[in-house]
């Protein structure tokens, strides 16, 4: 199904900012398609199929429909995608590669983008929904409100499971924000970060302060997919996908199973079977990062450490630029900003091609990108390769 | 804007029962914790819906909880989010309770400070009015 002779992701568009500038989610991620097409050295012309994940500030019926006529794009084929969290983009590459396999479709985009920090419809704290999120009947009226309240909970799981302290949490906050003071698009660039800094945060949602969360952020990301005969002759080394594993478990936090049937385990598996790929072959891993216990549970379900080890090995320095698997190079949601995920596969692409500049991981040649979607309800691990350099 | 965020803005959420839920709510009404229960596979689940998700039964009835459990994981929230309906509640704790018949809810321990509220902390429920409806808090045992 996937093969270093398979569909390959053949260019990237990523934009990020504090203020779009009144642009809508549709406008940003129209403009992400247009920079990965000129990427890949391709045009508008040459797409034929469009996968989008909706703005989630921004209900929207048939979006990637609409996003494809407001590019312009004529073709075969506009699927909106809503797998959950960082699953979608991942979904969306299976999709798009898969089509493209079988012939329904050739070269397709798959993007997501938002104004989640200056285009809400409505005020309030935290990132908010435009669509219902299902827990309105048992968890919001019990104050469960938001996205916080529900990792805050997953949180305290994780603490009391594996005897974990905060520093833990600050070992992955620190990282990112380390990492991100190399990426020039980071939001958190110039805002260095130190354990007095994380001791001294307020809470939020106890144990998470709000150096624990992500940072909301406008923008946008797209990949380009294409046949591997189309590939060769493009701009850029093509990057292959190697291998891809979903899990499914469940939806709201009030079904969270115990954190040792979290369904990273078994996407890791799938993915690591699917290409004969192990844990010790990845170079550098992509996480999704929404909050800072997602990042030590899911370089556990890759089994770069062991279950409840991930306290200990991102006070190493496991997850930093110099270790045996540098963890989000580009600063993650945590600090480079929250755009679901999208500029995790964009990063994985750079990484891969080698042009990462400061924070390139020396001689990267296979990435893992992983991450959840509702409270890791459903999971999703991509395994990417690289072209000899 | 389809409606249902604009909604969440003013004061605290009034859970919206369906066909399915009703049961439910109205036993928290007459002061029962009440749980769909499967009659194929004779588990309990929650929340409320349309088959046994065990089983995929859909012959279902209704049995009363103990209303007894344990803290299962918990948490102090110390912001109102999506609007000012919490804001003169934070900090505030919200915890998820793992009932003695086994299935987990998403509530909160009232009565007690919410930094009191710890994982392994035995409660039962408590009934506290909101609008037209009773909702199942728990309180320290
Ligand atoms: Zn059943």
């Amino acid at each position: 199904m996937l093969s270093a002779d398979g569909p390959a992701i053949v260019g990237i568009g990523e934009e990020l900012t504090r203020d779009a500038g009144g642009r809508s989610g549709l406008e940003l991620q129209a403009g992400a398609v247009r920079a990965a097409v000129a990427d890949a050295g391709l045009s508008l012309a040459d797409v034929d199929a469009v996968y989008a994940l909706p703005p989630y500030s921004d209900a929207h019926s048939m979006f990637a429909l609409t996003l494809a006529e407001h590019l312009g794009v004529r073709g075969s084929a506009a699927v909106t995608v809503d797998a959950g969290g960082t699953v979608s983009p991942i979904t969306m590459l299976l999709q798009a590669a898969l089509a493209i396999r079988h012939g329904a479709h050739g070269t397709a985009v798959c993007v997501f983008g938002e104004a989640a920090r200056t285009g809400r419809r409505h005020t309030g704290t935290g990132w908010t929904l435009g669509a219902a999120m299902g827990t309105e009947e048992f968890e919001e009226p019990f104050g469960a409100v938001g996205f916080v309240v529900p990792y805050a909970l997953l949180a305290s799981r994780y603490l009391h499971e594996y005897g974990a302290t905060r520093s833990a949490f600050a070992a992955v906050a620190m990282s990112a924000r380390q990492h991100a003071a190399l990426h020039p698009l980071a939001l958190m660039r110039d805002r260095p970060m130190t354990a007095h800094d994380y001791d001294d945060a307020p809470m939020v949602s106890d144990p998470l302060c709000l150096l624990d969360c992500s940072v909301i952020a406008d923008g946008a990301g797209a990949v380009v997919v294409c046949a591997a005969d189309q590939a060769r002759d493009l701009v850029h080394p093509p990057v292959t996908l190697a291998g891809i594993g979903t899990s499914v478990t469940h939806k709201n936090v009030n079904q969270l199973p115990p954190l040792s049937a979290l369904g990273m385990r078994e996407a890791a598996d799938k993915a690591y079977r699917g290409s004969g790929l192990t844990a010790g072959d990845i170079d550098v891993a992509l996480v999704h990062d929404a909050f800072t216990v997602s990042t030590l549970l899911t370089v556990e379900g890759l089994g770069l450490c062991g279950a409840g080890e991930g306290a200990d090995y991102a006070r190493e320095g496991g997850l930093d630029l110099g270790g045996p698997c540098p963890v989000n190079p580009h600063g993650g949601l945590l600090s480079q900003g929250h755009l679901g995920g999208i500029l995790h596969l964009t990063e994985a692409v750079v990484q891969l091609r080698g042009t990462a500049g400061p924070r390139q991981v020396p001689g990267a040649r296979v990435a893992a990108v992983a991450g959840n979607g509702a409270v890791f309800g459903t999971c999703g691990v991509l395994l990417l390769s690289g072209a000899d350099r | 804007m389809s409606g249902t965020a604009p909604q969440r803005m003013a004061g605290k959420p009034v859970p919206e029962p369906s066909v399915t839920s009703r049961p439910f709510w109205e036993g928290c009404a007459a002061g029962e914790l009440r749980l769909p229960r499967c009659r194929a596979c004779d588990g309990v689940h929650f929340y409320p819906r349309s088959a046994c998700p065990a089983c995929g039964g859909t012959d279902l009835d209704w049995v009363r909880s103990a209303g007894t459990g344990t803290v299962y994981a918990t948490t102090v929230v110390h912001r109102s989010f999506w609007g000012d309906a919490w804001a003169d509640d934070v900090p505030y704790n919200v915890a998820m309770i793992e009932l003695d018949e086994g299935v987990r809810m998403v509530s909160a321990v009232v009565g007690v400070p919410a930094d009191q509220v710890h994982i392994g902390m035995r409660v039962g429920v408590t009934f506290v009015p909101r609008g037209d409806t009773h909702l199942p808090f728990f309180e320290r045992r």
